[in-house]
């Protein structure tokens, strides 16, 4: 792929624009994305709102604004704008019409969303990708999702969605609500929604590329899940002890003190094949079980896992997306809500920020990062976005 | 994993603790084999789709990346070629749409010359022809043939062509079309061995040209006649057959013409026929025999007075040309110059005469002048031997005027040294102070001579005034002591550019004047600083100088208010020569007096850099003064044996062995001396027949076989001698010798002694 990321030529207008803003007014916050957003002529919109927001008024100001322009979004546990990695703000960005063409859906009910349902769907809106697409589909195409995070329907919805992509990336996040677990949404043509999953069909003639990636060495030690409700991704045992018990016991905590940060700061991940995916763990319940952010099941092997330096393996993965597609216009940035909180105590969250500016990485923290059929967590996952490539003339 | 185990020594507790062991590893074990036999089954639980995801994944992405870089390149290849095509298509459209544009006819051939691209106005010239003009089927060279089937060019007149090659297959021609129109027909080869024919309509631009054309043509004709019509002669053009072409008014009032009869075509005799000028006109044509057109003059005179001159020229081709010209004026003109002439010649030769005369009276001036002109190079002759004849006196003055007196002063130095009755001292001190005031004023007058003469050149050189001041403040305190003055002295620690001895002569004759002209008081001896000068100033107290005699002063042998009760005798040349070597040095020297209150004289010196590497020769001396001389041995050398004795006499007083002698030889015939050698030579410059001081040091120096201190004694005051001692290292003292500068000499010279 390194013939493509030959520099973008210096007159190439903007593909892409990318705002942020801190007014706590919905309408005002609204007013501001739309200001800057309105640099290019936008296919469609996105953003990623603080869910301190008042979600009908910040809805009606963004009708207002973009009118039928398609705008999609989603709550979080925590924006990157423009500025970098915030909180109670609003970021958000635009695809220009004349390099991005897309297609939106809604799913509304995740529970009964079956594998028929997701190719109809997604067959229908490939047909309609494809009469307008300005570059050939497979290739140049890639799909955006944003799922309520506490559907706990992730994976079967993924799953179901990349049959029906037949090969085209998918990447995604689950909304989030800073740490409430009670309150995520997506947007979606004028509304908020639960339970729901939006997809948006992209394509470009600009180069990009998926990045998915954790920072994490597995360790030796090793718990089997013995006991779990996958429904509800509970896990009641490991090695045949108190869930919670074993897991302090494992990482020398107490019971006490334990929290979100030491989630964050204790990953476990399941090996498959030659690769580790992280499990995160979301609470602790008065059981002693403790609910992970993703699927879970009896007869698991848990890995302890330990810490690979978070800043460097982002600033080098990002390096690697220099190599293929030369300057990111933007990042579009699922990132894992425990990547926040583990670079807050380490304190290299800082760093981390000037990383994402430098890089424009426009996105969210995550309850869950989606990546083709896959629902993992501890990740940055997402699309870099290169400069439209032109040809001489 | 056995911590929830209790802790026991009992054999109860560890068996209960193993057994609570073995639970849990059984149930690890059930949830384990449990999840292998389940395998992939159950696409619906979560989990497992999640983990058939990550495998697939695995798989997928490296065939995945290598496909998406396959992908890309082709993309690449692809809109490369789609724009390559676009390109080309819109390289065809415009090529169309340029040759479209342009207003002549272009056509394209390959290289076959078969027809591959014409524009409308091209297939313009064929409409409303069946001509069958194709693409790729009709030739370049069918089109002429078929221009002429399909009279498109004129079929009664060949058509004009004018070929102009250019290179070897680009050419340009012109062909006439049958409906009047004219074309440029251009052909150049294209690139690809192709043919490019643009036929341009120049139809325009031919009618222009021959309007054009005409329009000159008219232009020159009215210039043409507006010529004739203004020349100031009578012209008339008569055709071969006698009949009048072309004529202007000067010809018809010149020859009386008959108006009436006057027009194109006329014939010229009819039309002259009343006139005198008829004859001159009319007549055979004027050829030669050899066929070439000659010209015929007359002049014509007629009852009136009036001259006319009548030419006549042939042309080439038959007719003439007749000019009139009234020459009324040029003959009146004639006959007045040929009376001026005759005049002319008797003006000529009356100035003739009176310029011979005058030439006579100059030769007779410039003898006269020559003889002044040689009078006066005899007197500039004479005056040149008479200055010559004076530097002589002024040589022999120094030399053997000062010679005895040099000799009577050292006797007398000697004699003093002696242990006499007092009577006899006293005698031989008055002796001694008539000798000095002899010496003095002899000295005085010489110098004033030899300054007026510019014998005296300065010897410039940077040194520090003070140990100049210290030593004249020396000198002059006792003076001033004596005469019951005050002497106070302002040290100063400037360097001046100068010479010093000059200088100091200065200063000694102010000083000297200072205490002269001084009853009561004190004098001060300073220096003030004058920007790049030093003024340095010797006030007194004394009786001060009217205004009206500032100037005067400064002449020889003016002495105001001479004071009788000195014993002193000045005879008032001190301030003549103060003024001589100011010029000399360049000085400025000021007075400013107020009378009875006292004067201040000044002397201004520039500043000078830093002091040279030998200190003035006064501070030298002044300072080795003490250094013992008894012991020394001293060889003497002057050719006056008179000097030889005085010079023995004053050494031997103080205490020096003294050998003299008159010449070289003399030395040479000195028992022992080589055995035992004199620490100093004093050495007479100038020795007889014409024998220096030095090549007699150098006979020594052989005789000795080393070098001695030497010193010179010369009367020669002139720069470029003491120039070359110095620079030969000699020191020199100029005569007449004072004893007391000759002892600190010396001094100083056996103190650069082991």
């Amino acid at each position: 792929m390194k013939a493509i990321s030959s520099p973008a030529s210096l007159d190439a207008s903007p593909a892409v624009a990318a705002a942020g803003s801190t007014q706590p007014d919905p309408r005002a916050a609204a007013l501001e994305l739309h200001q800057k957003l309105s640099a290019v002529e936008p296919a469609c919109v996105l953003f990623f709102c603080g869910t301190d927001y008042d979600r009908e008024a910040l809805g009606e100001a963004l009708t207002d604004l973009f009118g039928e322009t398609p705008v999609i979004g989603c709550t979080t546990a925590g924006e990157i704008s423009p500025a970098g990695m915030a909180s109670g703000s609003i970021a958000g960005f635009s695809l220009s019409s004349e390099y991005f063409v897309v297609e939106t859906a809604v799913v509304k009910n995740l529970a009964t969303f079956t594998d028929s349902d997701a190719k109809g769907l997604v067959e229908g809106m490939l047909q309609r990708l494809e009469r307008r697409a300005i570059a050939p589909l497979n290739h140049n195409s890639f799909a955006l999702t944003l799922l309520d995070g506490m559907s706990i329907k992730e994976e079967l919805v993924l799953r179901v969605l990349n049959d029906a992509l037949a090969g085209i990336p998918l990447v995604g996040g689950s909304a989030g609500d800073y740490l409430r677990y009670s309150d995520t949404h997506v947007y979606y043509e004028h509304h908020f929604y639960s339970d729901a999953a939006v997809i948006v069909l992209v394509n470009t003639p600009c180069p990009f590329t998926i990045i998915s990636g954790h920072h994490l060495h597995p360790g030796p030690e090793k718990l089997v899940v013995t006991r779990s409700d996958p429904a509800k991704r509970v896990v009641h045992e490991l090695n045949a002890e108190p869930a919670a018990l074993e897991y302090c016991r494992l990482m020398g905590l107490s019971l006490d003190a334990l929290d979100t940060q030491s989630f964050a700061l204790h990953p476990l991940s399941v090996q498959v094949g030659e690769n580790h995916f992280v499990r995160s763990i979301q609470r602790v319940n008065d059981d002693l079980s403790l609910t992970f952010f993703c699927a879970i099941d009896d007869g698991v092997v848990l890995t302890r896992m330990s810490d690979g330096g978070l800043v460097e393996e982002f600033e080098q993965c990002m390096g690697e997306v220099l190599e293929e597609i030369g300057e990111p216009q933007i990042v579009i940035g699922c990132d894992c809500i425990h990547r926040c909180i583990e670079a807050e105590s380490k304190g290299v969250k800082e760093p981390l920020s000037e990383l994402y500016q430098r890089f424009r990485v426009i996105g969210f923290n995550t309850y869950g990062e989606h990546c083709n059929a896959l629902h993992v967590n501890h990740t940055f996952t997402g699309v870099a976005i290169g400069a439209p490539y032109r040809y001489p003339v | 994993m056995n911590q929830k185990a209790p802790l026991g020594d009992s054999v109860e507790d560890v068996l209960d603790a193993l057994r609570y062991e073995n639970d849990k590893l059984r149930k690890i074990n059930q949830v384990l084999i449990q999840r292998v036999e389940q395998g992939w089954g159950n696409q619906g639980d979560a989990y497992r789709s999640f983990q058939n995801a990550a495998l697939l994944e695995d798989k997928v992405k490296d065939r995945t990346i290598k496909l998406r870089r396959t992908l890309y390149k082709l993309e690449e290849a692809n809109q490369t070629l789609s724009e390559t095509r676009r390109e080309s298509a819109h390289t065809r459209q415009r090529l169309y749409d340029t040759i479209e544009s342009i207003s002549d006819a272009i056509v394209l051939f390959d290289s076959e010359r078969r027809l591959v691209l014409a524009n409308s106005q091209f297939y313009d010239f064929w409409r409303g022809t069946d001509a069958r003009i194709e693409t790729g089927v009709t030739r370049f060279r069918d089109l002429a043939p078929m221009a002429v089937r399909h009279g498109i060019y004129d079929p009664r007149r060949k058509p004009f062509e004018k070929l102009v090659q250019r290179g070897t297959s680009s050419r340009d021609s012109v062909i006439r079309l049958a409906d009047g129109r004219w074309l440029q027909v251009s052909e150049r080869p294209t690139a690809e061995d192709g043919l490019v024919v643009a036929y341009s309509d120049i139809t325009a631009l031919k009618q222009h040209e021959i309007a054009r054309q005409e329009q000159v043509l008219a232009e020159q004709n009215r210039i043409l006649q507006s010529m004739i019509d203004n020349l100031p002669l009578g012209v008339a053009l008569v055709s071969r057959r006698g009949e009048l072409e072309a004529w202007n008014g000067r010809f018809l009032d010149l020859t009386a013409a008959d108006r009436s009869r006057i027009a194109h075509g006329a014939s010229i005799a009819e039309v002259l026929a009343d006139s005198p000028l008829l004859t001159a006109s009319v007549g055979a044509e004027p050829e030669g025999s050899t066929g070439q057109p000659l010209m015929i003059e007359t002049e014509e005179l007629l009852e009136n007075g009036r001259a006319i001159a009548v030419k006549r020229h042939g042309i080439p081709g038959g007719g003439y040309v007749t000019t009139y010209q009234d020459i009324t004026t040029q003959r009146r003109t004639s006959e007045a110059l040929k009376n001026a002439y005759k005049h002319m010649e008797q003006r000529v030769h009356e100035r003739t005469g009176e310029l011979t005369a005058l030439n006579h009276q100059l030769r007779v001036e410039i003898e006269e002048r020559g003889l002044a002109e040689k009078n006066l190079l005899e007197a500039k002759r004479e005056a040149e031997q008479a200055n010559v004849s004076k530097t002589k006196f002024l040589a022999a003055a120094s030399h053997d005027l000062l010679q005895p007196l040099n000799a009577a002063r050292l006797f007398v130095t000697a004699l003093l040294d002696k242990e006499l009755p007092e009577q006899e001292r006293r005698l031989a001190q008055s002796l001694s102070y008539s000798l000095t005031d002899v010496e003095t004023l002899l000295g005085t007058l010489v110098d004033i001579s030899k300054l007026e003469a510019g014998i005296v050149e300065p010897v410039l050189d940077h040194f520090l005034i003070n140990d100049l001041l210290r030593n004249l403040a020396n000198e002059f305190e006792q003076q001033a002591s004596r005469a019951g003055l005050g002497f106070r002295f302002v040290p100063c620690q400037l360097t001046v550019h100068s010479d010093s001895q000059l200088l100091a002569r200065i200063l000694r004759n102010f000083l000297t004047n200072a205490i002269r002209y001084t009853d009561s008081g004190r004098l001060l001896l300073g220096c003030r600083r004058r920007g790049d000068q030093l003024e340095i100033q010797v006030w007194d107290t004394g009786v001060g100088i009217p205004a009206d005699q500032m100037q005067e002063i400064f002449e020889e042998f003016k002495r105001i208010n001479p004071v009788s009760k000195r014993e002193e005798k000045g005879l008032g040349l001190g301030l003549a020569i103060v003024d001589k070597l100011s010029r000399v040095l360049d000085h400025e020297v000021r007075v400013a007096s107020r009378p009875g209150a006292g004067s201040v004289f000044s002397v201004c010196v520039p500043l000078g850099t830093s002091p040279s590497a030998d200190t003035s020769p006064a501070s030298r001396w002044g300072a080795s003064l003490e250094t013992p001389l008894a012991g020394r041995s001293v060889l003497v050398l002057d050719n006056e044996q008179a000097i030889c004795d005085g010079m023995a006499l004053v050494l031997e007083g103080w205490g020096c062995e003294v050998v003299t002698a008159c010449t070289v030889e003399d030395v040479q015939a000195l028992p022992g001396l080589a055995d035992d050698p004199p620490d100093l030579l004093i050495l007479d410059y100038h020795l007889d027949d014409g024998v220096t001081g030095l090549e007699a040091e150098q006979e020594i120096r052989k005789l000795l076989g080393h070098k001695v201190p030497c010193l010179m004694i010369t009367a020669d005051y002139g720069n470029a001698l003491r120039q070359e001692l110095k620079a030969l290292g000699f020191l020199l003292l100029n005569k007449p010798i004072k004893p007391l500068k000759l002892k600190s000499v010396l001094a100083y010279m056996l103190k650069e002694l082991p």
